[in-house]
This record gives structure tokens, sequence and C-alpha cells, in this order.
């Protein structure tokens, strides 16, 4: 995220009654700087204000001077980065502050946690981290502006169907929690899971909806791109991947819908109870007009209601999210790469950092 | 000079038009080309203080390109040498006589020269030259290697020349601009067109085209308007307003008053008259690019290291030399009032003072600190002081006017080209050279003097330091730009692109990663 700084901070600073609160949240950003956790856009003359007000140490003078150093080069990176917070001082501010944080409120209420620390990310799953780890990778690499941003984000086990209360745990400020949360969803049309709506409720109730990304797609598995998945395969795993370039050809966005790990039983398509589901009326169109299309791969006749339609990737996914680091091949198909850049950008906006400080 | 254009020198396949600025900040990964952009002002300014064979002298005091074969692009990639290196100025030119009352302001010319192999290997001449006349007429004269002109054309016309077509067609060949005649001291110029001269043939030609357009027979008449709008440089819109003042026959009158500057008609005539004129002031055009190129300063990257005792010599020293060799000496030459001046300078920025002692046949240099009032021998002090004396010194000697009040006959236009200025310094004295530079263009600027600044740099300190000057209005952001230099390393070619400063100081338009490693 970038952190902004108002002028309202020097103010404060060479005034006798508010320099306390603005000295301490001083200390705080001088600590967030040298460790790297955001990206600060802190004009010159606001740096330099500070320093020349006196008020603080022979380190934070230090570390702003060269922060100072180092922002000159960083403006274009900067201008990419839309998501921002400006930290201001309420009693000196002359005007409408837009995404801000009144660090009265910080030093009052949240002194003994450090709200420019490292960004928490709460997924459903640790592992899950390193699928978003390769999206901004692939992101920063497409990217020339920002393709030598730092990041840095702290990886919160959501635990599933816990996701929303481990979030609520977490929350101490609005700055620094967001989460990620799978839809459940099995087609465009269909209502969002339990734990999404959980997750939602809380992030809507804090009045920070921006920080949480519910995935327009399954689940975390639909991001795996599908060359990547081919590569994987055993050949008696490949159908499903088959029959997905299919229906992507058909409706492009069944890939991101379509459940990777489970599959689809007969029931769930065609029996007679769920026939008239959303979901069924979604894949069955798929179904019926891929079993005419290719004849030779299965035959939807001969299962029985408890047999998937197409093979699962079950006992595959586990260790391709976790050799996805390496992939360097195309992002496909086109929508999955869609929400590849998509995600990208909201993820580097959250967590962009800046490089460690050695004084 | 306001701006400058090379093409085909080394890497530098084609720079652009470069614009100068007061501070001008040049980077780049080493081998990118800049310092061959840097040096191409120490290699003009060579070039014009020595009779040359050719236009330029690759190989002088202050640079050395070796030749034209070595200087040109790819010269070590190619067996059959087809290349050319051009160079483009844009400067100011004042041109024009005060006999008519006219009073002419100095105007922006473009002039460029194509500078090709010669017969020999190691000999180049000037194949092409290019004037550019108030951004819309190009003039293009083409020569042999013997500096004969061949062709002379432009947007409008062609002249066409046999080897032979009259007997002084024949430029000077070792000018850095070519020279075609010098001008003549005469107030009213005039010729019965047996002068075997080009300035003479056009002459004749403007004022048949004019007999021609007015119909008198005046003869007299006839040449004196002639004389008069070949009399100055101006352009096309003034040209119009000066030939339509012009009193003629009732015929004349009711041509001009047809006429506008897009009439081809008058368009052939503006155009005869450009020719006659830069012809006519070939010498001048030169003389006042030359007259810029003497005001350029080098400092090399490697400065000579000081030494702890400088031979005394009887000499008048009037100017620092490219590596500070003869910086003792130059001191010592300072005046007693300018050394007063001197003093404030290094105070002011850098808290010491600079002290020589002179003993029998010696000079030796201290630096004396205003805090501890204690002196130093240079010689016993850091590297880094050795390097940025010369720069110091330089800086103060031609933007406090000491130059100028000592050599009369320079240029108030001044251009200091300097290589790594923050050799063997503490990031923080990098920062405060900024904040010299800024303060010797402020000081020039006080003094009347044009200065202009050309640095190489790889410090990322003296750029930020920059910055906080724009962000404290101790610089104005317009005043400086910045040409990063890369290279194609398969193609051997520069690419400049060009970042600026904002208004808050920060660099727009960089490159992400570019001091990274």
């Amino acid at each position: 995220m970038k952190i902004k700084i108002d002028k309202s901070i020097v103010l404060s600073l060479n005034s006798k009654t508010g320099e306390f609160d603005s000295i301490v949240f001083i200390r705080q950003l001088t600590d967030s700087i040298m460790s790297g956790s955001h990206i600060y856009d802190l004009s010159k003359k606001i740096i330099l204000g500070i320093i020349e007000s006196n008020k603080l140490g022979l380190c934070e003078n230090r570390i702003l001077k060269m922060y100072s150093e180092r922002n000159t080069f960083q403006k274009s990176v900067k201008d990419n980065i839309d998501v921002h917070i400006t930290f201001y001082h309420s009693e000196y501010v002359d005007e409408d502050i837009d995404s801000g944080f009144d660090i009265l409120e910080f030093s009052e209420k949240n002194s003994d946690c450090n709200v420019l620390g490292i960004p928490k990310l709460v997924l459903e799953d640790l592992n899950d981290s390193k699928v978003y780890d390769a999206i901004i990778d692939k992101y920063r690499s497409e990217n020339a502006v920002i393709s030598n941003c730092e990041y840095n984000y702290q990886t919160i086990h959501g635990g599933g169907g816990r996701m929303g209360e481990v979030c609520s745990e977490n929350y101490n400020n609005p700055v620094n929690i967001f989460a990620i949360c799978d839809s459940d969803m099995d087609s465009p049309s269909c209502t969002l899971g339990n734990t999404a709506n959980s997750v939602k409720s809380f992030f809507e109730m804090k009045g920070i909806a921006g920080n949480m990304i519910i995935l327009d797609l399954h689940e975390v598995e639909n991001l795996l791109p599908i060359q990547f998945l081919k590569n994987k395969a055993r050949p008696e795993q490949l159908p499903v991947l088959k029959f997905l370039e299919y229906s992507s050809s058909i409706k492009p966005e069944s890939y991101l819908f379509f459940d990777l790990k489970e599959s689809y039983k007969y029931s769930d398509i065609y029996s007679a109870e769920r026939i008239s589901s959303t979901k069924s009326q979604y894949w069955k169109e798929l179904f019926d007009s891929y079993d005419r299309a290719d004849n030779s791969t299965w035959r939807i006749d001969n299962n029985s209601p408890s047999k998937t339609l197409i093979n699962k990737l079950s006992s595959m996914l586990p260790h391709a999210i976790n050799d996805l680091g390496e992939y360097s091949g195309d992002i496909e198909p086109l929508r999955l790469k869609e929400q590849w850049d998509f995600l990208g950008s909201i993820l580097l906006n959250w967590f962009v950092g800046s490089e460690p400080m050695r004084l | 000079m306001d701006k400058i254009q090379i093409r085909g020198l080394r890497s530098l396949t084609d720079t652009g038009i470069v614009e100068l600025k007061p501070i001008n900040i040049v980077v780049g990964a080493n081998s990118s080309g800049k310092s061959t952009f840097l040096r191409s002002f120490p290699l003009l300014r060579q070039s014009i203080e020595k009779r040359t064979r050719g236009p330029i002298l690759w190989n002088g005091d202050l640079v050395d390109f070796e030749s034209f074969r070595t200087a040109v692009h790819n010269a070590d990639l190619s067996d059959k040498i087809e290349n050319e290196v051009e160079f483009k100025f844009k400067f100011d030119v004042r041109i024009g006589k005060r006999v008519f009352g006219g009073n002419y302001d100095a105007v922006k010319l473009a002039a460029g020269i194509t500078v090709s192999q010669g017969k020999s290997n190691n000999v180049c001449y000037t194949k092409k030259y290019n004037l550019s006349l108030f951004g819309d007429h190009e003039i293009n004269f083409h020569m042999n290697e013997d500096g004969k002109i061949l062709k002379v054309e432009s947007n409008y016309l062609k002249w066409d020349l046999a080897e032979a077509t009259f007997k002084s067609q024949t430029v000077e060949t070792d000018s850095l601009l070519p020279i075609f005649e010098y001008p003549n001291r005469n107030y009213y110029y005039h010729t019965d067109g047996t002068e075997n001269t080009a300035s003479a043939k056009l002459f004749v030609m403007i004022r048949d085209k004019i007999t021609l357009i007015s119909g008198s027979s005046s003869k007299n008449k006839m040449e004196w308007m002639t004389s008069r709008i070949t009399s100055g440089l101006i352009n096309n819109e003034e040209k119009l307003k000066l030939l339509s003042s012009l009193n003629s026959t009732k015929k004349w009158a009711k041509t001009m008053s047809s006429w506008t500057i897009k009439n081809r008609d008058f368009n052939m005539l503006a155009s005869l008259v450009d020719f006659f004129i830069v012809i006519k002031n070939s010498a001048i055009i030169n003389s006042e690019l030359n007259s810029e190129l003497r005001g350029v300063r080098y400092i090399a990257p490697l400065r000579t290291s000081t030494e702890r005792y400088y031979r005394y010599q009887d000499l008048n020293i009037d100017e620092l030399d490219h590596h500070g060799g003869n910086l003792g000496m130059f001191i010592a030459n300072i005046s007693r009032s300018w050394r007063k001046k001197l003093d404030e300078w290094t105070l002011d920025n850098f808290d010491f003072i600079i002290k020589e002692k002179i003993t029998t046949g010696h000079i030796s240099i201290n630096l004396e600190h205003s805090d501890t009032g204690v002196s130093d021998n240079i010689a016993d002090m850091g590297f880094g002081f050795s390097q940025v004396l010369p720069i110091i010194v330089q800086l103060w000697a031609v933007s406090s006017g000491y130059e100028k009040n000592y050599k009369k006959s320079i240029s108030n236009k001044i251009l200091v080209a300097i290589e790594q200025p923050e050799l063997h310094l503490h990031p923080k004295m990098q920062g405060l050279l900024a904040v010299i530079f800024t303060k010797a263009v402020s000081l020039a600027e006080e003094n009347k003097i044009e200065l202009k600044l050309i640095v190489e740099t790889h410090s990322p300190s003296l750029l930020s330091k920059f910055g906080d000057l724009i962000a404290m209005e101790e610089l104005d952001q317009d005043n400086i730009s910045v040409a990063l230099f890369e290279q194609d390393r398969k193609t051997r070619s520069s690419n400049i692109s060009y970042s600026s400063y904002s208004d808050e100081g920060e660099l727009l338009q960089w490159p992400t990663g570019f001091f990274s490693y």
C-alpha cells in the first residue's frame, strides 16, 4: 500500500500542542521505512520539513534523508500504485483527505500495534500464497515500471469455514488486514458460498470492503493455467483438461468455475431434482455438446448417478500449487489471464513495499 | 548554443535534437555513449583552436578520438568506411548592416556539417553544410574533398555548379563551418557581376529578378533595392514587409500588394536572398559558433592528483587545464580582489579557503578550515579534495566573471563539461556538488554570463540533491534536464531518453531500477 503523509503532520510537529502525536507516529513511520513494509509517498518538502523541525532523533532523520534520495527515483512506481492511505493530524489539516487515517486515533488506540507494519493477508489455506506470489511475479514481469517493486505480506491461515472469524480476530485497524476468499460458485450465476458470505459481511461491516477479494471463480485452484496443469497431469488425468479446453471455446469463463478438485457427478447435472439448478443448466449444455462433439472420450449414458462425469484432479492440485512458481509459460485460457492481471494489480497495490534500508 | 544534434559519432547514431539547459545531467551505464556525447564539446573546441586539414581535430589537447576512421559509428564493424559524422548546432547569429538604419536582432540559426572520409585514411572533409533559417528554410551546400561547392539546394531552389562555374567556388576547409567568402567592409554592396564569386553571381540574379518585377530601367535604383533586401538576415514576413516598403514603379507596388509569404515567386526571390546572405556572411556564422565553442571548458574524469609543491613559473595562466594540472599556478595568478571573492565562494560552500604558499621556485596549496583555522597541504588531505578542487575553482572562475575579466575576448556564453564530478567523494559531498552547480548558474546569471553545465555522473546522491533544491524552490525545475543513455550492444547504438523533475523534486519518466544492481 502507498502510505502518504499529509503536510498537517509537519505543521503539528512545529506546534507546541501537537508535536508529541506526530513524533510518536513518525518514529513508527521510520521503523516501517527501515523494514520496507510499504511504499511511502513522502514529498521532499515534507521530509525536509520534518528534518528541519529538529524534533526527531539522529536515527529518524537519517532514515528520512535516505528515503528522500530513494524517493527521487520512485515517482513512476508510485504513480502506478492507486491504493493508498493518507496519515494526517486532524487538528492541523486544511483540506479534505481521501482515504485518510488520523494520527490522533493512531496514537490513542493503536500505539500498542504497528499500523505501518507488514500487512496481513488472510487466506483459506496458507499454501494458497504460492499462487498469489506467482501472480504478483508475473504481473511485475509484464509491467516494466513496477518490475523491481518489492512486496510484503504476512499470510494468516483462514481455515476454510472459520475465515470470517479469523479476519475478525486479526483486525485491529483498517490499514493492515486483507483477505482473499474462494467464491465456491459453480457458474457465474451461482450464489456465493458460506465462507465467502461471512468474510464479505465482516469487511463490509468494518467499512473496508476494498481490503477483500471474493474470487470471481470457483476456488484458488482455478487460477492454475491449463497448460501448466497439462504439463503436470498424468495421461489418465488429461480428459478433464481436454474438456475444459472445449468448454472454454464455448463459454470462455467456464474454466474458472469448474470444480477441479471434485469434478461433477452424474447426479449433480442430470438428476431430475437438480436438473433445473443454475449449476446444472450451465454445465449440462457443455457436457451435452461435448458428448456429441467427442464421442470417443466418454459417454454420459454409461455413467451411474454416483460416478463423476469426468475425472477429478484432487490428487494433483496441491503438488501443482507448490510448483507453480517454476512455471513460465502462457497464462491461458484468456479469461484466466484477465483474472491474473486483475489480481496482480490489486495484490501489488495492497502489498507493494520498499527495499529494506540499512543505516 | 541552445541545441545540438550529433549523428554517427561512435555509438551516437543519432542523438536527436538535444536541448541544452543551464544544468544538463547525463547518466547511463558504462560505455553507453554518454562520454562520447559530453566529449564532443571539447572535441569541437579543440577543432576550432588549431589549423587543421579538415573541420575536426579528432586527436588534440583535450580529447582523443584518434581519427575519423575510429570516431565514426561502427568503424570496427565494417572494412569499408561509408559512414558519416554529422554535427548540428542551434545558436545565435547577428547578421546585418546598420547603413540602412536597420536594427537586426540576433536570430537563432541551426547549422550543421556532415563530415566524411577523405581519400586518405586520416583525413576527413565537410561533405555537406546545412543551414536552417527561421526553422522553415533549409539550405544545403554540397562540397567535394577539395572544398569545391558542387551544389546548393533549398526548399525552393536548386543550384548545380559544375566544377568550375566560377573561380572562387572553393571554401576554406579548415574551419569548422565552411567559409565561402570573407565579408567586405563596404556598407553598400554592389557588383557588376564580373567578380568570380558565388555571392556576386547571386547578387546579379536577385537584381535581375527585382528589375523584372519592377520593370524599372534605373540600374542604380535596382542595385540599391537589391542591397537593401540583402543587407541582413530576416525572416520571410519581414522580407516581404521590407520589399513592399521599397518605392519603385507602379508595377512593383501592384506585385508587392498581391504577394503573400506563400507566393511561389516571392519564395524563390527570398531563397536567393538567403543564399546570398549566408554565403556572404559564412565567415561571421563560423565566427559566432567559434566564439561559443571557445567558451567550452572541460574537466576530465581523472583529475591530476594534487602535488605537495608545484614549480613556480612566471607565466600568466588564464585558464585551468582540463586535468587541473596547473591549479597551483592558476590560483597564484588570481589577484587579491578576486581572491577575496574566491575565498567567499569556498567558505560559503565548503567551509574552507584555499591558501597558496610561495617559497623559492615552488607553490604549495593549503586548505584552511574555517572552524579551526588549521590549514593542511592538500597533498595530505583525502584524494577527493584533489579531485573536486579543479571543479570548484573552474566553476567559480567562469561564473564569477573572473575569466571574462581576464580574457576580454571570450564570449559571455560558457559551457562547462564535467565528467564524473563525484569522483572519490563521500555521498554527502556528492550532494553538495548539486548545490555548487546551482549556485554557479545563479552567480553566472548575476554576472550576465550564460553558463551551461553538462555533467556526466553515476551519483544518485547528486540527482537526489538536485531534487531537494527544486522542492525547496532553490532551483527551477525547467533549468535542469536529465538525459539517460542506453546502448544496444548488438548494433552498438546509443539511445537517449529524458527524465525531468517534478516541482516536488522527483524524477519523472525515470526507468525503475536504473541504479539497481
